[in-house]
């Protein structure tokens, strides 16, 4: 069912392979007459040179039906005959008896399957690491955090292979690219090395509330800080996530922090007036069900914070503050030198200063300050008012934030203390250089040969690195400091090819990845990263060769926390999560999404649901429809479900009738199948097809006329696409697409719920939505309860899409022919354990097609 | 922000929108634009690409030939109409769509995905006039971007990657005008001598695997040693500048610079671009806008700017859309000021050896359509002040590829080629004056 249709680049890629790699025995598979009989008698009606929908031209294959470039064609029909679309359910299109069916599948997949035991693969080509595989070694390597000061911000962006970034054949690099990684290693070297340093003196560092206010809010103001009458706490009454006045301390804004190192950062704070305050909630605007949550965050500097944007921001802890009630929070970050440790009201209301001046008016007449503005507008309207009266005025106001009443955060007292140090010179440094900050005592030769035999992935011989180590002498020849000569040399060997490319052997090592190699792919399929000590160790041993030996270390693996790679890595490509971003929902449409944080909640959700069904081998039916998800506050009140307080994710149980069970209920995938703007039916249909399904639509003909949206009248998006359906040439493939998006209406472009479309002028309701559908297959659905007992139905393409997927992700390569018997035997193996997904991605990891070169 | 001196004779204006003036001494030894004989000046390309296009019914002419009636969208430019010519029905066919995601092929014709089949990739036109130019200016080739999306990356290499964009205009002003401290100078050429050195190990590296690996794996590591040479000639070659001085501009960027709304930030870029070009820091520029920023970008709007290209044909919400790409077209005519009223050694404008491009790679952006481009071409020296319509029928074969009109630039720029990506031949209708 995998290939029931093929992009354009695939069918390159397939016939490429039959014409460079030869099938040996190819001829002595026949494939009986029966089957050119049927085709011609079932499909050539639609699919000859006259006609030829979806694309498709079945004569070449008439005309010579056994031979190889027939191969597609084959496994085409094959897969249409399996999935019962063709021939299609119409009035007067003929339909095979079941009898008549079952025999030519039969043939076929005999034929298939004669076919595919005789072809010689192809190698896998050669791939580089991702940008967050480059990342995670980096981490594993210097022992740094690779995402602060992050080097690699200005990589371009990988290049993907259907949502994998781990395609070899469709990498790229570019000497922009090379300049980067020489700039990202000396970056990081910077960091990880220590050499000519003392051991930084940790610092307590207390800001008293002067630091961040000093004196009373007068009047409405963007920023909200009002110190008290006795300088003892400071009302913070502003702010959202990328709020651009958060709250730094005044003398940590020029220069931040003196070292990288760990901070703990302690503050002491309350939450005020969040239920008490009193006032008109309809002024305040704000959502004050969730408690008041202070984020205790760092920029990278404190120009970073200037700007409206998250980016450059990192949240150590988001702390829900108890009412009324003084306690005292504490938490660690690694900081880079010069960071800036903030504070922000993370789910607060913005700018506080539309709310604050309101409720001045009503509700603190006494506290108006007579402004030279509203002076002159009074003088205008014929008021005479002299200047003393101004000043008698203002002298006896009381400041607006000694009556304020609304809910702030109260803010006694922060403490930074560090860098914390433990040892000196810091591990990291001491496994890289030996215990030593003085460059020249350094043994060079031992140092870059251990780095070498890690970054590598393999042992690695003095001689084979003798240029590198050359290297490092040359330049403290020609004048360099030890110090910059060591970390040059350093730098040389992670911009090697044997660093940043994975060894996958050549053809004289056979058919099989060597211990090492294997050890490498298994590593970055289930972790993201190089292996670690016990992995190269089960290499050198000779114990990373059988398939019980693989089974044993992918367990191992998958209990380990690193497996939370695979669950982002492997889920951002097959669900796409890698769009959700791209084009950003408006924030006057869709304030949430950005004060909520939404976006990093969604896809969370979708990773604990990755995660805990690979952890706990729950079948992957779970995927499609569940009896549970994993929220918080946030996600939960997007969804309307009740009862989920706090930041931290946690399992919640979903009823029958819940409209957020399984994957095609998650706000990441709704959000990243839609445009941040509307939803369309045609790439939901398109996502269900692809990334659940494993049967991608061929791409539309290059000339068919786009539809423009019109939503002035009240025609509805199905409406406009039927008319697109009568269109002959878009017909054939939008009845296959479309239904499974429209059953998908009801989630609107964030994933919330929806019964009606949007008006354009966002006054009433447009259009009502209908989510019914025929499917292709010819069964109705209602809506999507329907759709998510039609995809259980499909579950076993659902598995064999998956199969193919992790196959790509993890190899690297897209399944070949020579790959199919064995996922076919991978499938059955799955089935007859149950489904279960911890045992699909250990078996796929064990497979004959994972250990091939 | 911009300060005014009394000018010796020789110095060359430009006059900044709002009044401001921006002066440039005359240096010889930095100018190859301001070479004595004439025939020195060189030719330069600059392309502006947005990222959701421009509302079509305003911004296409209904008439064609010199005497159409300036749209709307267009009406700022009004004043050089004899210098530029707008065309219509010209895209990149097949080829180019995708979309959001067929916006970064404005200036290849060929979708990243689709460029496998193409001798050089999804290149882009500046790109092959910076490959041109080579070591002559300090920058082969810059790219900007007044917001940049990942989604509309303008400039594109041999080897398929988007060249990321600089978005800081402090930054840019630094790299153009900011001197290096000359204490420096001696540690940046030891970098690049280190650096050099680093690749010169890491291919031996390379050519000890080639040995040991598969056929197919040996094509991957050929794009390696490419990018090595490639490397090695840009620091070969921006090693020769560090001892040159940059040149000195009287023109100061605010420092608030970054921090405005997109409505006062957007007209910076194209001042930076004019002194870049007047002082031959380099010959081949990109600008992409895509966004506007926070705040509405300063603009009185009800919607989003992505929301308001979903405008379902509603009015309101295309006058609204219209208020964002006018504002697009008036930093444009702004600069289409500046560079015609530059003169150069060659007794010609700024914008007359400058070709301007202005466009994008969204058709449509209300159906996602990348068919019939926004395209305006000005300056470079071509016969211009007219619409050129291009009639499409593919079924006759009279289709016309946008890669027509940049064999042309190409060609006008100097680069002896008689293609490019999806090309069938030359433009029909654009003449050099």
């Amino acid at each position: 069912m995998s290939r029931i249709t093929l992009s354009f680049l695939h069918l390159v890629t397939l016939s490429g392979f039959l014409l460079t790699s030869g099938l040996t025995r190819a001829q002595d598979a026949a494939l009986a007459p029966i089957v050119p009989a049927f085709v011609e008698k079932y499909c050539l009606e639609c699919h000859d040179d006259l006609v030829t929908k979806g694309d498709r031209d079945f004569l070449p294959f008439l005309d010579n039906p056994g031979v190889v470039d027939q191969l597609i064609a084959v496994e085409e029909i094959l897969d249409q005959l399996n999935l019962g679309e063709m021939p299609p359910q119409k009035k007067g299109v003929a339909q095979p008896e079941d009898d008549e069916r079952r025999k030519v599948v039969d043939e076929m997949t005999r034929y298939l399957l004669a076919i595919e035991g005789a072809s010689i693969p192809d190698d896998t080509p050669l791939r580089r690491l991702t940008r967050y595989e480059y990342k995670n070694t980096i981490r594993e390597l210097l022992g740094i955090d690779p995402d602060i000061n992050d080097a690699t911000a200005s990589f371009p962006e990988d290049q993907k292979h259907h949502g994998f970034a781990t395609v070899g054949q469709s990498q790229v690099i570019s000497e922009h690219q090379l300049g980067l990684y020489l700039n990202a290693a000396s970056s990081y070297l910077d960091q990880a090395l220590v050499f000519g340093q003392e051991k930084p003196e940790e610092k307590r560092i207390e800001f008293k509330p002067t630091e961040f206010s000093s004196g009373p809010v007068l009047r409405g103001a963007v920023a909200y800080r009002a110190l008290a009458p006795d300088g003892s706490y400071v009302d913070i009454g502003h702010g959202e996530p990328a709020d651009r006045r958060p709250n730094v301390p005044k003398s940590l804004q020029k220069n931040g922090v003196p070292a990288a190192g760990t901070y703990r950062v302690t503050v002491t704070a309350e939450a005020k007036g969040r239920l008490d305050h009193g006032y008109d909630p309809e002024i305040l605007g704000i959502d004050l069900s969730q408690p008041i949550k202070l984020g205790v965050c760092f920029g990278e500097s404190f120009r970073a914070l200037e700007k409206s944007t998250t980016r450059g921001r990192n949240i150590i802890e988001v702390i829900e503050l108890a009412d009324n009630q003084v306690e005292t929070y504490s938490t660690t970050a690694w900081m880079p030198a010069g960071a800036v440790p903030f504070l922000n009201w993370i789910n607060g209301p913005g700018a506080s200063k539309r709310h604050v001046r309101m409720i001045i008016e009503n509700y603190h007449p006494d506290s108006i300050v007579w402004t030279p503005t509203s002076v002159d507008v009074r003088r205008e309207q014929g008021k005479t008012i002299t200047d003393e009266q101004v000043a008698r005025h203002n002298a006896k106001v009381v400041p607006a934030s000694h009556v304020f009443r609304g809910p702030r955060i109260r803010l006694y007292d922060m403490v930074v203390e560090g860098p914390l140090v433990e040892d000196w010179p810091p591990a990291n440094h001491t496994a890289l250089v030996g215990p030593t900050t003085d460059a020249k005592e350094v043994d060079v030769p031992a140092a870059m040969l251990k780095l070498a035999e890690r970054a590598f992935r393999r042992p690695v011989t003095e001689q084979e690195i003798a240029h590198h180590i050359a290297f490092v002498y040359q330049s403290i020849a020609e004048g360099d400091s030890y110090k910059e000569a060591i970390a040059s040399g350093f730098s040389s060997l992670l911009a090697s090819p044997h660093f940043l490319y994975l060894d996958e052997g050549d053809p004289e090592q056979g058919e099989n990845l060597s211990p090492y190699q294997l050890a490498s792919r298994l590593s970055y399929f289930l972790w993201s990263t190089m292996p670690d000590e016990e992995l190269m160790q089960a290499a050198a041993e000779g114990k990373l060769a059988s398939y019980q030996d693989v089974l044993t270390q992918a367990e191992r693996m998958l209990d380990d926390p690193k497996a939370e790679e695979f669950a982002r890595n492997f889920t951002d490509g097959w669900l796409r999560l890698d769009k959700l971003g791209t084009m950003p929902p408006g924030p006057k449409q869709f304030p949430n999404y950005l004060k909520r944080r939404l976006e990093d909640a969604m896809r969370t959700e979708t990773q604990l649901l990755v995660a805990h069904v690979l952890r706990e081998n729950r079948p992957i039916t779970d995927f499609l429809d569940a009896d549970y998800t994993f929220l918080n506050d946030n996600l939960a009140e997007h969804y309307g479900v009740p009862g989920v307080l706090g930041e931290p994710f946690r399992k919640v149980a979903l009823p029958a009738e819940s409209r957020r069970r399984g994957l095609t209920g998650h706000a990441s995938v709704l959000t990243a199948s839609a445009n941040g703007v509307e939803t369309s039916p045609v790439v939901r249909g398109i996502w269900v097809l692809e990334s659940l399904l494993g049967t991608p639509p061929p791409p539309p003909p290059p000339d068919v006329p786009p539809i423009e949206p019109d939503t002035r009248g009240t025609t509805t998006i199905r409406e406009q696409l039927e008319k697109h359906r009568d269109v002959a040439a878009c017909s054939d493939c939008h009845a296959k697409i479309d239904p499974w998006g429209f059953a998908l209406e009801p989630y609107g472009p964030i994933g919330g719920l929806r019964t009606h479309y949007p008006r354009p002028d966002n006054r009433g309701k447009g259009p009502e939505i209908d989510p019914s559908v025929i499917l292709p297959s010819g069964q109705e659905i209602a809506d999507e309860k329907g759709l998510r007992t039609a995809l259980l139905e499909r579950k076993d393409m659902v598995l064999k899409n998956l199969i193919r997927q992790l196959l790509t992700y993890g190899t690297g390569r897209e399944p070949q022919l020579v790959d199919h018997a064995e996922i076919r035997k991978i499938e059955e193996q799955v089935k007859r354990r149950g489904y279960g997904m911890r045992d699909l991605v250990t078996l796929v990891a064990a497979s004959k097609n994972f250990r091939r070169r | 922000m911009t300060t005014l001196k009394s000018p010796p004779s020789r110095r060359h204006f430009l006059r900044g929108t709002g009044g401001a003036m921006m002066s440039l001494p005359f240096l010889e030894s930095l100018s190859v634009a301001n070479a004595k004989d004439p025939a020195e000046v060189p030719m330069r390309m600059f392309c502006i690409g947005n990222n959701f296009g421009y509302v079509p019914k305003l911004f296409f002419p209904s008439e064609t030939g010199a005497d159409y009636r300036m749209p709307e969208l267009l009406r700022k430019l009004e004043p050089w109409r004899e210098q530029f010519t707008i065309f219509s029905q010209l895209d990149h066919g097949s080829e180019g769509v995708g979309g959001h995601g067929g916006v970064h092929a404005f200036l290849s014709g060929i979708l990243s995905k689709n460029s496998k089949g193409y001798a050089e990739g999804n290149v882009t036109i500046d790109q092959k006039a910076a490959a041109h130019v080579g070591a002559q200016t300090r920058y082969p080739s810059m790219q900007l971007a007044c917001e940049s999306s990942v989604g509309n990356q303008l400039s594109w290499s041999t080897s398929g990657v988007a060249l990321p964009p600089i978005e800081d205009l402090s930054k840019i002003f630094a790299m153009l005008f900011q001197g290096t401290d000359p204490g420096k100078v001696g540690l940046l050429k030891r970098s690049s001598d280190r650096r050099l050195s680093i690749l010169d190990l890491v291919k031996t590296d390379a050519d000890r695997m080639k040995g040991k690996i598969g056929k197919t794996d040996r094509e991957k590591l050929d794009q390696y040693f490419t990018s090595i040479r490639e490397l090695e000639l840009r620091l070969t070659q921006s090693k020769e500048w560090y001892d040159r001085p940059k040149p000195e501009v009287e023109y100061s960027l605010r420092e608030d610079a970054d921090d405005l709304d997109f409505v006062d930030r957007l007209p910076l870029y194209y001042d930076l671009v004019t002194l870049a070009l007047q002082t031959d820091s380099t010959r081949a520029i990109t600008l992409e806008v895509s966004g506007i920023g926070d705040n509405s970008g300063g603009l009185p709007l009800t919607k989003g700017y992505h929301q308001l290209t979903h405008h379902g044909k509603v009015e309101g919400y295309i006058k609204e859309l219209s208020v964002i790409e006018n504002v697009h077209t008036a930093a444009f005519a702004g600069f289409l000021k500046k560079a015609s009223d530059i003169e150069e050694a060659n007794g010609k404008t700024l914008l007359d050896n400058t070709m301007t491009l202005f466009g994008s790679g969204m058709g449509n952006a209300s159906s996602h359509s990348n068919k019939d481009l926004p395209m305006v071409l000005a300056g470079g020296g071509f016969k211009h002040g007219q619409h050129l319509r291009f009639e499409k029928d593919k079924s006759r074969g009279t289709e016309t590829p946008a890669c027509n009109l940049f064999v042309s630039m190409l060609q006008r720029f100097g680069i002896e080629t008689d293609q490019f990506n999806t090309s069938t031949g030359t433009l029909t209708g654009l003449e050099v004056a």
